[in-house]
């Protein structure tokens, strides 16, 4: 499951700003391994960047579950890993990495004081933090 | 002698008085004809002037006469009754559509805050000469892509992950069925798609995995 390469040039070359999920979902499944996504992460961003003619900003955003819910006591360990791999991909790879869990993050978004954007549907507004973050590192 | 003096006298005063009426009358009549003869003119050129299709001039214009001034008396007070009710059903709802306004806009306060979504000049500066952006109002283009988006089969909700004949999953590396969700949460691609008031791209080419595109101007960005 390569997201990316789904793409052709044509998809992508006109984009400002391409987003990724961080796949937290992904590594729930124990079938599913760490390895694996950081495998297809890393060929994804490769690919983006090879066919990408623009100077796109590319991002990875992740961000936790609720708090005080039953999967993110579940999912916590497994999701730091993720945040971890999607972190070094980032890196790899040009992209810009922002999270609300990730303390090491490019942009560590602090949605402490924001109620409302913590979890999963914070989403919105961490890209709109992410791009104006990343336009000012780039 | 004096007896015809006496009745000659009264003959000549009637002869006088009788010229005095008919010039009276004359030029009554006159009067009368010219009123008769302008008022002919003034509405055979209104006449003319709409079958020409000319405007009548602002001080000719006369408001149509309301139902009101023609209905008698006897049912005026029918219809006063009639008319303040439904002025305070308007009145009503003009408030309770007021009252929804404000409560929209204490939503979107609780999503956005401003604070953080503010224009900023530097940002805009460095993004045009980035990519060669000219207007404020140039559009940017967002792919956004991931699993929650999940617009596989299930397309009258959109949830995180697809659907098959039993129900929405989530999908295996191989586009399999993961396992099955019976609730159903706003991905963040749907959130995001919200945010920004526009509408998902469902041009998912994978079950579980789709992508947004979503075409803005730099200012309701940032």
């Amino acid at each position: 499951m390569n997201y990316i390469m789904e793409l052709d040039s044509k998809d992508v070359e006109d984009f400002d700003f391409i987003v990724i999920e961080g796949f937290a979902n992904d590594i729930q499944d124990e079938n599913y391994k760490k390895s694996v996504f950081e495998n297809e992460l890393s060929n994804s961003l490769k690919h983006l960047n090879s066919i990408k003619k623009e100077e796109a900003i590319v991002m990875v955003v992740t961000t936790p579950p609720l708090p005080n819910t039953k999967k993110y006591k579940e999912y916590i360990d497994t999701q730091k890993e993720v945040w971890a791999v999607a972190m070094r991909q980032a890196n790899n790879n040009n992209a810009f990495y922002c999270s609300t869990s990730n303390v090491n993050a490019h942009y560590a978004i602090n949605t402490a004081d924001h109620p409302t954007y913590q979890g999963h549907s914070n989403m919105a507004y961490v890209v709109a933090q992410c791009m104006k973050e990343a336009l000012k590192k780039n | 002698m004096e007896g015809k003096r006496k009745v000659g006298r009264p003959k000549l005063a009637d002869k006088k008085l009788k010229k005095n009426a008919i010039i009276t009358i004359i030029i009554c009549f006159i009067l009368v004809v010219t009123l008769i003869f302008g008022g002919i003119l003034t509405f055979t050129n209104n006449k003319l002037s709409k079958l020409n299709g000319k405007m009548p001039a602002p001080g000719d214009y006369t408001p149509p006469t309301t139902r009101k001034t023609t209905k008698k008396t006897t049912t005026t007070k029918i219809t006063k009754k009639t008319t303040k009710k439904t002025t305070k059903k308007t009145t009503k709802k003009k408030k309770k559509k007021k009252k929804n306004k404000k409560k929209k806009t204490t939503a979107k306060a609780n999503i956005i805050d401003d604070k953080y979504l503010t224009w900023d000049e530097q940002l805009y500066t460095r993004l045009k000469n980035r990519f060669n952006k000219t207007k404020a109002s140039e559009y940017v283009n967002i792919l956004m892509y991931g699993t929650s988006i999940g617009v596989g089969k299930c397309s009258d909700i959109i949830v995180d992950g697809y659907s098959d004949k039993t129900g929405c999953c989530y999908a295996n590396s191989d586009g399999t069925c993961k396992y099955r969700k019976s609730y159903r949460r706003l991905p963040f691609m749907k959130q995001i798609a919200d945010f920004y008031g526009m509408k998902l791209d469902n041009r998912s080419k994978s079950a579980g995995v789709g992508f947004i595109h979503l075409q803005k101007p730099l200012t309701d960005i940032l």
